[in-house]
């Protein structure tokens, strides 16, 4: 049986008095991509801020490695938010030396490569690029981490559908075997050819678990298809 | 990693810092030469014209400039607080939160460069206002010697009038700068976490409201501890006045400073509250 990177065991959050996540059980294995796949305000990005430690949970546990997050488990788990997380001041140099500095398992050779590929000048300053090419570099620098847990948190949301390609290509080809991707996204159709796995994430809970291929197999459609189907309105 | 937190902090710092405390030197250095210029001309016995006019022109600019030196260190202040609240509790706050570092690192490396930067400023001031006074009032020398034995003089009237030692208020003054920068710290955290929109004016809101309550109790305690005092003449009040009201401040205020940044850590850990 593969190890688990990522569990949830009665998991609650509340923002006041609004529960976001109620009572959630899940467990994600080692080596898969996985996709956390749900409409809005249903508990994709609460469920992967607690497992960055940006929140904590109001009752229940979420373990990274066997271990609530702190700062050991932030050195293994290699985080992309929803936003711009990087300062305007900053060139993307300073961004490649922040990561190298901070993250044992951050491969400069490898930023910086897959940058040239993107035609992303080194020494531009952040705040003269577009939102799309930020979002590049910054997935470019979380995906050139060792890490063993990915949280991309709409990782494909804002850029161009020929980047698109190319940031899947790049979610696949740079991940460890004994390291798992969970991807959040409602553009289903785009990231469904890379998913190992899925979770429908529905009120804060999780409406289903399943392997992709078994999943369009037993409902004879595809992941898209089934979540339309799950979710209609 | 706490090396690091510090020399990234420094970094994204001195963009605007260093740049604004060159300009306070150069600045100084250019009011000094005004100055002497102003005391050359007006201590002159029949100034040209031109002279008088090109003198008089300059005393307002050394006045501008006064008064950029004393808002200098309110500036850096200002910066130091913005940086703070951009790193922490903006988007920027989604990177720093998830560095593999503790949290009580990234307060601490907040709180030392704001400690270093308030050093500079303080340094800087004394150094502007004693270069401006002391260049710019010579005459016939390089430096006024006169004025450096008056601001001596200054500090041993007050030390042997009320029996208080200069270095009391050294420490009164140290207190207050970190107790500054630790309850603005709170204030910004308070503020971020409580408010859903409007987080900086939340922040400035608290940080009077913080203060005022300091103040009351700085002012109860100070007025308790006086009460023998009262039962002496107006001198023996007024001495203790001095000593003993700069030993209390200090005293609270770095108790407060100290709970307040335990309370900074702990919201900072257990309820953060990012946009």
């Amino acid at each position: 049986m593969s190890e688990t990177i990522l569990e949830a065991r009665g998991l609650f959050k509340s923002y006041g008095a609004e529960p976001v996540i109620r009572g959630m059980n899940v467990s994600l294995p080692a080596g898969r991509i996985i996709g956390l796949l749900g409409p809005n305000g249903s508990g994709k990005t609460t469920l992967i801020k607690l497992a960055a430690g940006l929140l904590t949970p109001t009752s229940g546990e979420i373990l990274v490695c066997g271990t609530e997050p702190d700062e050991k488990t932030r050195a293994l788990v290699s985080y992309l938010p929803e936003r711009t997380y990087l300062s305007g001041w900053m060139k993307v140099t300073d961004a490649v030396n922040y990561f190298s500095d901070f993250y044992a398992d951050f491969d400069r050779e490898r930023a910086l490569t897959m940058m040239m590929h993107l035609g992303i000048n080194p020494a531009s300053r952040l705040r003269t690029l577009s939102k799309g090419t930020k979002e590049k570099v910054q997935l470019i620098l979380v995906m050139s981490r060792r890490a063993r847990l990915y949280l991309l948190d709409e990782p494909i949301g804002g850029v161009d559908p020929a980047a698109r390609e190319y940031i899947l290509r790049t979610i696949i080809s740079n991940y460890a075997e004994n390291s798992t991707v969970l991807i959040s996204t409602h553009l289903i159709s785009d990231i469904e050819s890379v998913l190992d796995e899925f979770l429908f994430i529905r009120d804060g809970q999780i409406a289903m678990q399943s392997p992709a291929d078994e999943a369009r197999e037993k409902y004879g459609m595809s992941i898209d298809g089934l979540f339309r189907e799950v979710y209609r309105c | 990693m706490l090396g690091k937190l510090i020399k990234h902090d420094l970094s994204a710092q001195r963009r605007l810092l260093i740049p604004l405390t060159l300009a306070i030197i150069a600045a100084s250095l250019l009011c000094a030469g005004a100055l002497r210029y102003i005391v050359y001309v007006f201590s002159s016995e029949s100034p040209s014209d031109l002279a008088v006019m090109s003198a008089s022109s300059l005393i307002m600019y050394v006045f501008l400039n006064a008064i950029a030196v004393i808002a200098y260190p309110t500036v850096v202040t200002i910066l130091i607080m913005v940086h703070f609240y951009r790193n922490l509790y903006t988007d920027e706050g989604y990177l720093t939160f998830t560095l593999p570092v503790r949290t009580g690192s990234i307060l601490l490396s907040k709180f030392l460069t704001a400690v270093l930067w308030n050093i500079i400023s303080s340094a800087v001031v004394l150094g502007c206002f004693s270069f401006v006074v002391t260049f710019g009032t010579a005459t016939d020398t390089v430096v006024n010697t006169e004025a450096f034995t008056a601001m001596s003089d200054i500090v041993s009237f007050f030390g042997d009038m009320f029996g208080a030692s200069p270095i009391l208020y050294l420490v009164e003054l140290a207190a207050t700068s970190l107790y500054m920068t630790v309850i603005l710290f709170l204030a910004i955290t308070i503020g971020s976490i409580i408010a859903k929109k409007h987080k900086v004016l939340a922040s400035i809101g608290l940080y009077y409201a913080i203060s005022i309550a300091t103040s009351l109790v700085t002012n109860i305690v100070g007025i308790f501890m006086m009460i023998p005092a009262l039962f002496g003449d107006a001198e023996t009040m007024f001495v203790s006045t001095v000593t003993v009201q700069p030993l209390v401040d200090s005293i609270i205020y770095i108790g407060f400073a100290a709970a307040a940044y335990i309370l900074t850590g702990s919201l900072m850990k257990n309820k953060l509250n990012l946009p």
